[in-house]
């Protein structure tokens, strides 16, 4: 199924002076205890589209493992979308015990399962590393009087505002509903669709604010179109130069990421888990991958294993909680 | 003329020897996707993207905008010969395509959508090249409101295209919106009609749909009426074909229908998550009202597809500006385009064209020549399609049948898809049979959601108050234009009532 | 078949609606249209509509034409392959689906030349495979076992 064999890209991704300095550091050799070695094909399942963000994580993982030959066979991804990443997902939760399969996450891997009634559910799978987080960025239309989050504030206090967002069970309204919450004001969430439907609707100011990841609003921001307010991570990305984070601001605690990390199916062999945490060790250590964080506008945020499991599981609850107290679950 | 050296730059990045074959390649290859049953423009984008990425990020997107508007042009090709539309966006050119075809007038109504289609290509570029900033103003000013009223409009339009018996259609436009109501709530998150399914979380997919009623719900409907029986008998009687040129009368009646709706076309274009659609819908009712002959439309008449062809071709150019201006996605396309973009280390926004200037004209000259090319490609071509069809139907119908299968399963690897087009073509046989409307079912298919969740999304921001629609002023505008454009059809339809009725009396 | 056809889009729409009514709230908590809004209004159009169509038809005494229709055996058998290969080509994947839906639809509507529909039993599935597989890299049912 789509089986699309990656050829190297290596488009603008590299240069020779990183890669040689990168080098060092980075060798094909697994002298591992356990001795598990890969010997067959590795098969990725990207759970979206072409083009979306778990697409491009994935090509640029196979990218980076071909390139500094960290993967001894064959590389084949093919994308599974459908139901929101139940499709895709649900293909790997079947592949129990195979460690030759491996997937992608992002928000909908914890929000797709609390929503709906899939087999699988983020804990059942094995989980292998974070490799960087989805923040968000509240942003207003220039053209509005509120020039930065103390104006927003005292604004949205006295005047509820539409703040637009992608879908309804997902990080967008997360983000939203914890920052209304921490800061004490009342607002009106209104769920879109399509990231060119809501950014549209910002640009006519039909709504007042709206929660988005930095990627899809930075153009407008750039060009004054847009006011960027407050960022949801805790570094801040240069592009978002001056702009407060919410811990900055006394709202720590309504910064939720989303996971961009890698998952295997359940029940996969030790050996094997500790042999990819060990490769995805020496994957975010590449310029290729300081390059992918910095063009996509992620957070980096690198944990393996368990602190993974734990990243997950306090993410998932901070998702039950507010879904569960707003009726969406 | 800041403009035409900015196109002169960008033609002589266009017009080298490997771009020209990229995009020659692009177009050919879009035409060829866009034929078979199920691979609209975003499917064909999509899969050929990681073929991309190992070139240079200009031939690159040229190639992926010549599979985009290419895909445009052959979409077209099975809505006129097997009254299959590829994608949303021709179902209003199986209207009178497929009619055409049944008269023995396939070779001019392909040569007749290839001209509308290159029309509506070319006069939307050069609407780019000329004023893309300003139209810039009309995404500037759309919200929810805004969108519901064109929804609504699109709605409206499908009242205007029943003919027959209006219960009937009644009933098929209600089962499209139905079924627009499968899946996950926008705004609650509740899901709908899912029955636990995983697939279906995300809402019934209009292609499988279209395809199952109007393509393999003809073929069932041939195999009912006998038509596989004739000894020779295409699909259509194409050995009576009479000749493969339009007449002078053709292009003759099309010279203002072509041009007009291109402009309509565009100008719905330019607003994101509406698109081609609703354009081609417009264009159809449009020039169905403005007609001396309205009763002629739905039975084969030329500008019935010119009318809706040039609008969807021109809407595609048209969804370009809100990528190249403002960095925003209008269709499901124009999104994975903008996703290569990134991936190419671009930044859309409203500064892409000052900051990659030989990026956004390379593209844009590019389009020019993409389009002449498909002109010459798609007439070059359709012979060929005309052959293929003259094959005898009952070997024609299962192999038609499998293509249709296998395009649908390969959009989205999914089987339940095939299931629900398989489902579809009997629905659609009986519906055919019986007397309804596939075509509103599809449409409603399509604009249902799209109203509902726009009206939802307005009056979550106007706290329920409906006032909102009169005191933005883009809202009052696109009302006052329809109101204007709905009294005109109805002054224009008694003016004519009543000349016939003197015209009878002397 | 009207008739029977009528029936299933009314049972259809019955069931809709009920669903509409039990399962999906006409108002949401902040008292918005809900999930159930447009839906329970649809349904309850479709019903009635369906109805009326009925009664008309009744009315009309054309209600029970065409029941001996001969003509829908061709169409039926047809729909009765294509279903079948919809089948197949879950369980066991194209490469068997597709010769087999082709050369049971040849074998019993172009009786008699063999030869041609050897031919294209063969050539359709390579076409396919190298089309779809090979130059457009899609995605192919592969049936269960894959």
């Amino acid at each position: 199924m789509h089986n699309a064999k990656l050829k190297k890209t290596g488009t603008t991704l590299a240069t020779a002076i990183a890669v040689a300095a990168a080098g060092l550091s980075l060798t094909t050799s697994h002298a591992m205890a356990d001795g598990w070695e890969p010997e067959e094909q590795l098969n990725i399942t990207i759970a979206f589209g072409p083009g979306g963000g778990n697409d491009v994580l994935s090509r640029t993982l196979i990218d980076i493992l071909e390139k500094y030959e960290l993967y001894p066979e064959n590389i084949v991804a093919t994308n599974r979308p459908g139901g929101s990443g139940a499709v895709g997902w649900g293909y790997v939760f079947n592949q129990e015990g195979n460690p030759y399969h491996l997937s992608t996450t992002s928000g909908s891997f914890i929000a797709t399962p609390l929503q709906a009634d899939t087999p699988w559910d983020t804990m059942s799978f094995t989980h292998i590393a974070l490799m960087a987080a989805d923040d968000q960025v509240l942003v207003v239309n220039s053209e509005s009087d509120i020039q930065d989050f103390d104006d927003y504030l005292e604004w949205a206090r006295e005047n509820p505002p539409a703040v637009g967002g992608i879908g309804s069970v997902n990080n967008d309204f997360i983000v939203a509903q914890l920052l209304s919450q921490e800061a004490g004001y009342d607002y009106d969430y209104v769920p879109f669709n399509q990231q060119g439907e809501l950014t549209t609707a910002l640009l006519s100011r039909s709504i007042d604010a709206m929660v988005a990841t930095p990627g899809s609003v930075i153009g407008l921001i750039e060009s004054g179109d847009f006011r960027a307010l407050a960022f949801s991570g805790e570094t801040v990305p240069d592009a978002l130069e001056g702009v407060p984070s919410f811990a900055e601001l006394g709202y720590g605690d309504a910064a939720v990421a989303m996971p961009r990390g890698l998952i295997m199916p359940p029940g996969v062999p030790e050996e094997a888990r500790e042999w990819w945490i060990d490769t995805i060790a020496q994957v975010v250590e590449t310029p290729e991958w300081a390059e992918y964080v910095e063009a996509n506008f992620l957070t980096e945020n690198v944990q393996f294993g368990d602190d993974f499991t734990d990243f997950l599981e306090s993410t998932i609850n901070n998702f039950e909680t507010i879904l569960t107290e707003t009726g969406a679950i | 003329m800041e403009i035409f050296d900015n196109l002169l730059m960008g033609l002589s990045i266009a017009i080298t020897p490997m771009n020209l074959l990229y995009l020659l390649l692009g177009a050919a290859i879009g035409m060829m996707i866009g034929a078979i049953p199920g691979f609209g423009p975003s499917a064909g984008i999509a899969i050929l993207l990681p073929v991309t990425f190992s070139m240079d990020p200009i031939s690159a997107v040229m190639m992926l905008a010549a599979i985009y508007y290419g895909a445009m042009y052959g979409g077209t090709i099975t809505a006129i010969l097997l009254n299959t539309p590829g994608d949303s966006t021709t179902v209003a050119s199986t209207f009178d395509g497929f009619p055409l075809a049944k008269q023995g007038r396939a070779g001019p109504a392909l040569v007749m959508q290839a001209c509308a289609s290159f029309t509506g290509g070319t006069i939307g570029v050069i609407l780019i090249t000329l004023l893309a900033p300003m139209f810039a103003m009309v995404t500037r000013s759309f919200g929810p409101p805004e969108f519901f009223l064109l929804c609504l409009m699109g709605i409206l339009t499908l009242v205007a295209l029943m003919s027959g018996n209006w219960i009937l259609g009644l009933v098929s436009a209600l089962i499209g919106f139905a079924l627009g109501t499968v899946g996950v709530d926008l705004e609650t998150g509740h899901q709908r009609f899912t029955f636990g399914s995983t697939e279906l979380i995300g809402g019934i997919h209009f292609i499988p749909v279209a395809i199952g009623l109007f393509g393999i719900g003809e073929l069932f409907h041939a195999f009912y009426s006998g038509a596989h029986k004739s000894g020779t008998g295409g699909i259509v009687q194409y050995q009576n074909e009479e000749r493969f040129w339009p007449t002078k009368k053709d292009l003759r009646e099309s010279k203002f229908t072509m041009p007009r709706n291109a402009v309509l076309g565009f100008c719905i274009g330019l607003i994101p998550g509406a698109g081609a659609t609703i354009a081609s819908l417009m264009a159809y009712s449009l020039e169905k009202s403005l007609s001396n002959t309205p009763r002629k439309f739905g039975q084969g008449e030329m500008r019935g597809l010119t009318a809706p062809e040039s609008a969807n071709n021109a809407a595609s150019s048209g969804a370009m500006v809100p990528l190249l201006t403002l960095g925003i996605p209008g269709s499901a396309s124009t999104a994975v385009l903008l996703a290569a973009f990134i991936m190419w280390g671009l930044r859309p926004g409203p500064l892409l064209m000052a900051d990659n200037p030989e990026f956004a004209w390379g593209l844009i000259s590019s389009m020019y020549l993409g389009n002449m090319a498909l002109l010459v490609i798609s007439i070059f071509a359709i012979p060929l399609f005309v052959y293929i069809i003259k094959a005898p139907y009952r070997i024609l119908a299962p192999l038609v049948l499998v293509v249709c299968v296998m395009g649908t399963f390969s959009v989205n690897a999914s089987m339940i898809e095939v299931f629900i087009m398989l489902g579809a073509g009997v629905i659609g046989f009986l519906m055919k049979r019986f007397g309804f409307s596939p075509a509103a079912v599809v449409l409603a298919l399509v604009l249902g959601p799209m109203a509902e969740e726009s009206l939802r999304q307005t009056l979550i921001i106007s706290r329920g108050s409906f006032d909102i629609f009169f005191l933005r002023p883009s809202s009052v505008y696109i009302m006052v234009f329809f109101a204007a454009v709905i009294l005109s059809g109805i002054l224009l339809n008694a003016y004519r009532k009543k000349a016939n009725i003197q015209g009878a009396q002397a | 078949m009207r008739l029977f056809f009528y029936l299933f889009i009314l049972v259809v729409a019955i069931c809709y609606t009920y669903i509409a009514f039990v399962d999906l709230t006409f108002f949401t908590n902040r008292g918005r249209m809900g999930p159930g809004f447009f839906p329970r209004i649809l349904g309850l159009a479709m019903v009635i509509a369906m109805l009326l169509v009925i009664l008309g038809d009744i009315k009309k005494n054309t209600l029970f034409s065409g029941t001996q229709d001969s003509q829908y055996k061709d169409a039926a058998v047809l729909i009765g392959f294509s279903l079948t290969f919809g089948v197949l080509l879950m369980v066991f994947g194209y490469v068997v689906a597709i010769p087999a839906y082709i050369g049971a639809t040849l074998f019993y509507f172009n009786r008699g030349k063999y030869v041609t529909n050897a031919v294209v039993v063969v050539a359709v599935p390579v076409v396919i495979h190298f089309l779809f597989g090979s130059l457009l890299n899609a995605s192919l049912p592969h049936g269960l076992w894959w």
